[in-house]
């Protein structure tokens, strides 16, 4: 059991370090900055952990790599005795006047060795990972209550319906979508002139006979702030693809001010999820909070539910949820806070005769998710009002 | 072998009450010499950090406020050609002397301090997104290049850098790989009556325990648009000691000053609803 061992771990608990934040934990260690076990968790957290949000699965992987195999007593010696020797090693290698950068490479190939490996040996390091998750495994594989998929209406799904891969990492080839998503750039805040042309004034001062003439214009700043709000529900498998592009490329534009995202199941209810799993959720009457209503929202659903999903008081999030405000009223919410909302939708056209399906286009204007919906959709987004 | 930097060590400093894992963050973005960037809710101290850090280690402070429209390339320099047209017209200078043109930013001046500055990069995530990127190599390299005069600014000194954030918006990656981070949590009871103690030595003890139990108290009114935070705290209990309020009298029901505390209008509507309805 190395340290190289608590890489892992927390790669496995989904912090994403890399060499660079495991060097400057040796560069620490080489610095004699770490002497116990106390400093190796609190500077360890330091530089591993880029953001509160991972601190609690920092933790949990500590926990886990203080608890790996033995008990904690043998443990602390163990691990004690590691940073001794891992100490050693980097100070010789210091001593040595190595670059940074071989011992970089070194680190890397070691890295690389030890991966190998983990793939046959360390594979509980993988699994155990996500213990802290234990029961989700029962709710995971759970019943998938009427799923009779008559017209789509699985009204309580509670299966697996993630976007595994909805990460940000990938960008899928969509040109087009990044050139209609582009035109919301169009709308431009441009303020007062406050920039000084200076080729205008070049010749504004020359047809001047030299006389200085200053010639101001406009800052041009993307002002456009989008939220996309994403329905992650069963009835939306088929169109994951076509869901998975836009937010790649929407989330690699970078040509807005803000960008966010969050998703919901079926309908909005009072909470909005930020994970794909939705585990992790804000209420939604704190979005409507923080968000202001010059935020352009895109919702992305299938608008196919259940009539009594839309209308009912009763919340059909896949783990089962209490009563709360029904989500025809809470898309009358978002409509009133926002000025600029619309809605795509990846079924055809064509097929939009499901009665909820009508009644949300009654509330926000509906486009299908293709290049012309969302251009068409774009417009919309951009209009004054 | 010790390296200059492991000479500064930050300690915390006499009026700033700061916890041992933020001395350790401090002091590992010492050594490391890489960035902080501190995050935390408002009024737990993030800006008031770097002073301390210049104070205890006796270091120049250079403040960098961003603001929403503040470009990566205002931290480094700019050119004025508008007054070199001007003195062009004039003849009030040599205008083939670009230098004196050539005004510079507050990273630059943190890089060109004869001794090792403390820089802060106060409120990060106000700028536009892609600001942080657009200082990756800089603060990597601690260098920059100026094309007009042809020369290349060069830190004498790498900077202690602290970066605070609201963390608004998500930095992104590969700016955060290169910095270490900590979070300050907002302090609890304890830490708070050690943060007020720094502010108003020997404060009476009743008054004191009164008020960060009224003060606590509205905190957890989670529907509130603005929580107070330290500052206010430290406002309303100023306001208390100066107007000698009888503290005897002071509870939820009877909040003197509640003005202090209480920023927003509906904050304050909602506040004296709840309570109403609650006590």
């Amino acid at each position: 059991m190395s340290l190289l061992a608590f890489f892992y771990i927390l790669r496995n608990n989904g912090i994403p370090i890399t060499a660079k934040e495991w060097f400057d934990l040796y560069n620490l260690l080489k610095g004699g900055k770490i002497k116990n076990l106390d400093d190796l968790y609190f500077k360890g957290k330091t530089v591993l952990v880029k953001s509160e949000k991972l601190y609690d699965a920092y933790d949990r992987a500590y926990i886990e790599f203080m608890n790996a195999g033995k008990d904690i007593s043998n443990r602390l010696e163990e691990i004690l005795k590691f940073l001794d020797e891992e100490s050693n090693l980097i100070n010789k290698s210091y001593i040595s006047d190595e670059s940074l950068e071989e011992i970089l490479n070194r680190f890397n190939e070691r890295l690389k060795n030890q991966m190998e490996k983990h793939i046959g040996g360390g594979r509980h390091i993988g699994q155990r990972g996500y213990s802290p998750f234990g029961n989700s495994g029962v709710e995971r594989e759970g019943i998938r209550v009427g799923a009779t998929s008559l017209h789509n209406r699985a009204f309580f799904v509670a299966t697996e319906r993630n976007f595994k891969n909805l990460r940000e990492d990938i960008l899928l080839d969509g040109r087009n979508i990044a050139v209609a998503l582009k035109k919301l750039r169009h709308f431009q805040n441009v303020g007062i002139e406050v920039e000084v042309n200076l080729e205008e004034t070049i010749d504004a001062t020359a047809k001047n006979y030299g006389d200085i003439e200053i010639i101001f214009q406009k800052k041009k700043i993307n002002n456009v702030k989008l939220l996309l709000l994403i329905d992650n529900g069963g009835s939306m498998d088929p169109y994951r693809e076509k869901v998975e592009r836009l937010f790649s490329i929407a989330k690699h534009l970078k040509y807005f001010k803000n960008f966010r995202y969050f998703y919901f199941h079926n309908c909005i209810y009072d909470n909005i999820y930020t994970d794909t799993e939705l585990w992790k959720s804000i209420p939604t009457s704190k979005l409507i909070k923080d968000f202001e209503q010059d935020w352009k929202i895109i919702i992305i659903g299938d608008a196919l539910m259940a009539p009594y999903e839309l209308y009912n008081s009763f919340q059909f999030i896949y783990r089962l949820e209490k009563k709360g405000t029904p989500g025809i009223e809470w898309l009358k919410i978002l409509k009133k806070h926002f000025k600029n909302v619309i809605w795509l939708n990846p079924i055809p056209k064509i097929q939009w005769q499901h009665q909820t399906v009508k009644t949300i286009m009654n509330i926000f204007p509906m486009f299908p998710l293709t290049i012309e919906g969302i251009e068409e959709g774009i417009k919309r987004l951009i209009k004054k009002h | 072998m010790i390296k200059n930097i492991d000479l500064l060590y930050y300690r915390g400093s006499s009026n700033y009450v700061a916890s041992k894992e933020l001395i350790d963050a401090v002091n590992i973005a010492i050594h490391l010499e890489k960035p902080l960037i501190i995050r935390g809710e408002p009024g737990t101290g993030k800006t008031m950090l770097a002073k301390s850090i210049a104070d205890s280690l006796n270091l120049p402070l250079i403040v960098w406020n961003i603001k929403s429209t503040t470009k990566a390339k205002d931290g480094l320099y700019f050119y004025d050609t508008v007054q070199r047209l001007n003195d062009a017209r004039f003849h009030d200078r040599d205008i083939s002397n670009i230098r004196q043109y050539i005004k510079f930013g507050k990273l630059a001046e943190a890089f060109m301090s004869q001794e090792k500055a403390v820089l802060l990069i106060d409120e990060i995530d106000k700028a536009d997104i892609e600001f942080p990127n657009d200082l990756l190599n800089e603060l990597d390299e601690m260098s920059f290049y100026i094309p007009e005069i042809n020369e290349t600014i060069v830190a004498k000194n790498r900077p202690i850098v602290i970066i605070t954030s609201n963390s608004e918006k998500d930095l992104p990656d590969a700016f955060l790989r290169r910095c270490v981070f900590h979070y300050i949590a907002f302090p609890d009871y304890d830490l708070m009556k050690k943060i007020i103690n720094v502010h108003f030595p020997g404060i009476h003890e009743k008054l004191l325990n009164k008020a960060l139990d009224i003060f606590y108290e509205i905190r957890k009114i989670d529907e509130l648009r603005k929580k107070p935070s330290t500052s206010e705290l430290i406002d309303w209990i100023r306001i208390l000691l100066i107007s000698a309020y009888d503290i005897e009298k002071v509870s939820l029901k009877n909040l003197p000053y509640i003005g202090a505390l209480i920023k927003k209008e509906q904050d304050l509507e909602l506040l004296n609803s709840m309570l109403k309805y609650r006590y």
